[in-house]
């Protein structure tokens, strides 16, 4: 069933960034709990129902505030899609203003978690870019903690 | 001691829509240890009449006739057999359109969910069976039809699921 939902919602990506599953589906987490190392909380304001949020934060769903809560966390924004092995990187998806979706670049591949389903990987970010998630609005990378 | 300060949640004796009450504080028995002194600090044994379906049933005697919440429940759960087909193909489209969304705001405005929100109270068996079935986010439907909320903040989804699933097990409305 998750296998064939992934390919309904993402026909771009190869079958071989879901099959087999590299996890569970989990509705504990979401992606910008997931590219923040945090498999424990669904990120978004309480106010619209979310279980976390980071304080002193407004509670919004737009890429300006969620870009300033993942450069708390060393990321910076880069001026070109450029990824290296070197770095790990955050892609934000947005459809305007409004974040949908995030991926992280680590280990020189992309990961996702999609929803409260799977983390799947991926090779391109166009992979996951369409009706459900828009578009990568922007790039942000930081030393890899594994190099320093 | 003043003890026992959690709110106890029953039935509106009209029958129309859940009522939840703010039991005042009783005063139980003191704990004591083997040699016969009291106990005190946070880790004070509950005795059984206190905890789980025994707590509710306790509770809930002191305010209204345990049968008549064992009544309402059963016609709710009567009430929901009538719906549980248009709720299956509601929550499983649901599923399908929403699983992947990243938001829990985008979630719960889909049609297929805010229909289940309009079914009100006799949805609520249902909808705590799905959330004891396959873990979801249904928390926002719970607490728009029964106007209460049994998470405290700061809870992560699993533990919403658990405190939702213990409700729903003490006011019988699943097994």
């Amino acid at each position: 069933m998750a296998a064939e939902d992934i390919r309904r919602d993402f026909p771009a990506l190869d079958r071989s960034s879901y099959e087999p599953p590299y996890s569970g589906e989990d509705f504990n987490y979401n992606c910008l709990a997931f590219v923040l190392g945090d498999r424990n909380n669904w990120w978004e304001p309480p106010g619209l129902f979310g279980h976390y949020w980071p304080p002193g934060f407004p509670e919004d769903v737009t890429v300006e505030t969620v870009t300033d809560i993942i450069r708390l966390h060393g990321f910076v924004v880069e001026p070109y899609d450029i990824t290296h092995l070197e770095t790990d990187s955050i892609a934000i998806y947005a459809n305007g203003s409004e974040w949908t979706h995030f991926a992280k670049f680590s280990n020189g591949i992309w990961m996702s978690k999609l929803g409260e389903g799977n983390d799947i990987k991926h090779l391109r970010l166009e992979d996951l870019e369409g009706e459900k998630y828009g578009k990568v609005v922007k790039i942000l990378s930081r030393k890899s903690q594994r190099h320093t | 001691m003043e003890q026992l300060t959690a709110r106890s949640v029953k039935f509106s004796p009209s029958g129309h829509g859940l009522a939840h009450v703010e039991r005042k504080p009783t005063r139980r028995p003191k704990a004591k240890n083997r040699r016969g002194l009291p106990l005190s600090g946070r880790f004070v044994p509950m005795p059984s009449a206190f905890t789980g379906r025994g707590a509710l049933r306790a509770a809930l005697s002191l305010s209204v006739d345990s049968v008549t919440v064992d009544r309402k429940a059963a016609i709710l759960r009567r009430q929901a057999e009538e719906l549980r087909s248009e709720f299956n193909t509601l929550s499983e489209q649901w599923r399908r359109d929403t699983q992947h969304l990243s938001l829990i705001s985008k979630k719960v405005a889909h049609p297929g969910y805010l229909r289940i929100i309009g079914m009100g109270e006799a949805a609520v068996p249902l909808l705590l069976e799905a959330l004891r079935n396959k873990p979801a986010h249904w928390f926002a439907a719970l607490k728009a039809i029964t106007n209460f909320d049994p998470v405290p903040t700061g809870s992560n989804p699993s533990a919403a699921r658990e405190l939702w699933i213990n409700w729903g097990m003490e006011q019988g409305l699943i097994d």
